[in-house]
């Protein structure tokens, strides 16, 4: 600093600053503050700046006076980086600029107020928060879009071929006016009354597009089981949760191909037992094969590894003929959690 | 006669198949099932020789994995996809597994049972492209090879250092990626694009 540099030149320089600035002993005895500041706290406290400490605690307990409003939103840009900032207030005044005070502790014994105009910082903190909220709610449409999707499209279907048996009545309806309109209707019987077979059969399966469609796990399974000559016999309460069943008849499947396949088994019989934590099912047949071991392949493998990464098990039992022994816990839906899949 | 196993869990959809079935002197109806993965089995005793399997089956089953599992073990097999879905990926998976035809049960004017005769004498009958789709101010054949990996990744919720990750590329291609897939669309942001790319059945993740 230059030696001709006098107290009226530092309050000058200061008072340019076009935020508001006032450095303070710590028991609050002002040191220098400026133009700016002193303007401030007049609007806000009706004073100006004679104690920052207490100043400060006008500020922090203040209510609207008609002049400024104290702001509390949880979006307000605030700085948490600074270590050395104490505290931060937030005000809108009369003229809409929004302005943001920080006490801030320079040393053991300077603390220093600063005001900086945020007015644009302020409205783009609101535009980000709104932002987010909205983005937010796109994320829950989209996940609910991605979980309904199957629904979605069978409802799609559904309705198209409703449009398929409105059209085709359409048709028929037409067909016939035109022929008894034009007197031919002997010459047209055998073609209307095609049509209008056609068209009934259509109507006749509305009633079965209506009904839940059979999703049951077990009893298509057992109707394809019985198809290639294999009876598949539960021994045994099935897990009440969708995704341990869809566990269970993944397992089914797995082992029904297998005996069929290497073993030519007819009967599969699936035991499932439980205890206070998991089921443990047992997956035996009557196959023709006897064997002490076995490779894994492509099959078993592929099974063991949906079971782990869901927090399932899998033993094979080389006990003659071939068994597997899966082990799903009830709360397996918690083993999952936080994993990417 | 050629026996049919038709794997779909649309009921109306799957009736006006067995109908056409039923209706041909060349097939004869093996069996109607709902989920893809009861298929397989449905093929252990080789009695099957076409299979027409939908791709989105009860069960959230994939017929396409399905299928792929089928061809490995039974390859004399016909299969021959279907699905009312203009996703993107499911021609080119279906190609992948081996499958030998695929029909479009909303486009296209070529007849289900011609697609079979045809996939019966031997040909691959596939459709040229999949149903245009309009995405903003795009549409679904402007994008390229690279940028549906993208639009995918982001469908399933990756993170940009992710989709890096999975495609082998820096952060700043993915970016780059977004950016013109944005730019093409219309769009302010990948929720929005990826919003009507699923709600339009381009992209289907578990599929």
């Amino acid at each position: 600093m230059k030696k001709n540099t006098s107290a009226k030149m530092i309050k000058k320089a200061i008072d340019s600053y076009p935020g508001g600035i006032c450095f303070s002993a710590l028991d609050g005895r002002v040191i220098l503050a400026n133009e700016k500041m002193n303007k401030l706290m007049l609007e806000l406290t009706g004073h100006t700046i004679l104690n920052a400490k207490v100043t400060w605690e006008e500020l922090a307990n203040f209510a609207s006076n008609g002049k400024a409003e104290k702001l509390t939103q949880s979006w307000l840009p605030k700085d948490p980086d600074k270590e050395s900032i104490h505290q931060q207030l937030f005000f809108r005044f009369s003229d809409s600029s929004i302005w943001r005070f920080e006490l801030r502790f320079l040393d053991l014994n300077t603390v220093q107020i600063e005001a900086a105009e945020i007015t644009e910082l302020y409205r783009l903190s609101e535009e980000l928060y709104e932002n987010t909220i909205r983005l937010r709610e796109m994320q829950k449409r989209q996940k609910a879009l991605l979980d309904s999707i199957v629904e979605v499209n069978l409802n799609k279907e559904i309705l198209s071929a409703k449009m398929h048996i409105h059209d085709e009545l359409g048709h028929c309806l037409l067909a016939t006016i035109k022929a008894i309109t034009e007197d031919s209707l002997a010459e047209n019987a055998d073609t209307l009354r095609e049509s209008w077979n056609s068209t009934i059969r259509d109507f006749s399966n509305i009633p079965m597009v209506w009904t839940v469609p059979d999703s049951s796990l077990q009893s298509e399974l057992m109707q394809v089981a019985e198809l290639i000559g294999c009876k598949v016999t539960f021994l045994g309460k099935q897990p009440e949760s969708r995704k341990a069943l869809q566990l269970l008849y993944t397992a089914i499947r797995e082992a029904l191909t297998n005996a069929v396949r290497h073993a030519d088994a007819t009967e599969l019989t699936v035991k499932i037992g439980q205890d206070e934590k998991s089921y443990h099912i047992e997956i035996s047949n009557n196959g023709s094969v006897t064997v002490s071991r076995i490779t894994e392949g492509n099959g078993l493998s592929a099974l063991r590894q949906r079971l782990e990464q869901e927090g399932a098990s899998l033993k094979v039992l080389c006990d003659g003929s071939v068994s597997l022994l899966v082990d799903i816990p009830f709360d397996f839906d918690e083993v999952q959690k936080g994993g990417r899949k | 006669m050629i026996q049919v196993l038709v794997v779909e869990d649309s009921r109306i959809t799957r009736d006006a198949i067995e109908n056409h079935i039923a209706k041909s002197e060349k097939y004869v109806l093996y069996a109607s099932i709902e989920n893809a993965a009861n298929a397989e089995i449905a093929c252990l005793r080789g009695q099957v020789n076409l299979i027409l399997m939908d791709v989105c089956t009860a069960d959230e089953q994939s017929g396409l994995r399905a299928a792929a599992k089928i061809k490995q073990s039974n390859p004399k097999i016909k299969i021959v996809i279907m699905t009312s879905m203009p996703e993107h990926s499911f021609i080119q998976k279906a190609k992948a597994c081996g499958c030998n035809g695929f029909w479009y049960k909303e486009h296209g004017s070529t007849s289900l049972i011609e697609v079979c005769d045809r996939v019966m004498s031997g040909e691959y009958v596939y459709p040229e492209d999949t149903p245009m789709i309009r995405i903003g101010y795009s549409n679904s054949h402007e994008f390229t090879g690279r940028e549906f990996d993208i639009i995918r990744e982001l469908a399933q919720g990756r993170k940009y250092e992710e989709i890096a990750a999975d495609l082998d590329i820096t952060l700043n291609t993915v970016k780059y990626h977004v950016k013109n897939i944005l730019q093409k669309t219309g769009y302010q942001n990948t929720l929005q694009l990826v919003a009507e790319v699923v709600e339009k059945r381009l992209i289907l993740p578990k599929y």
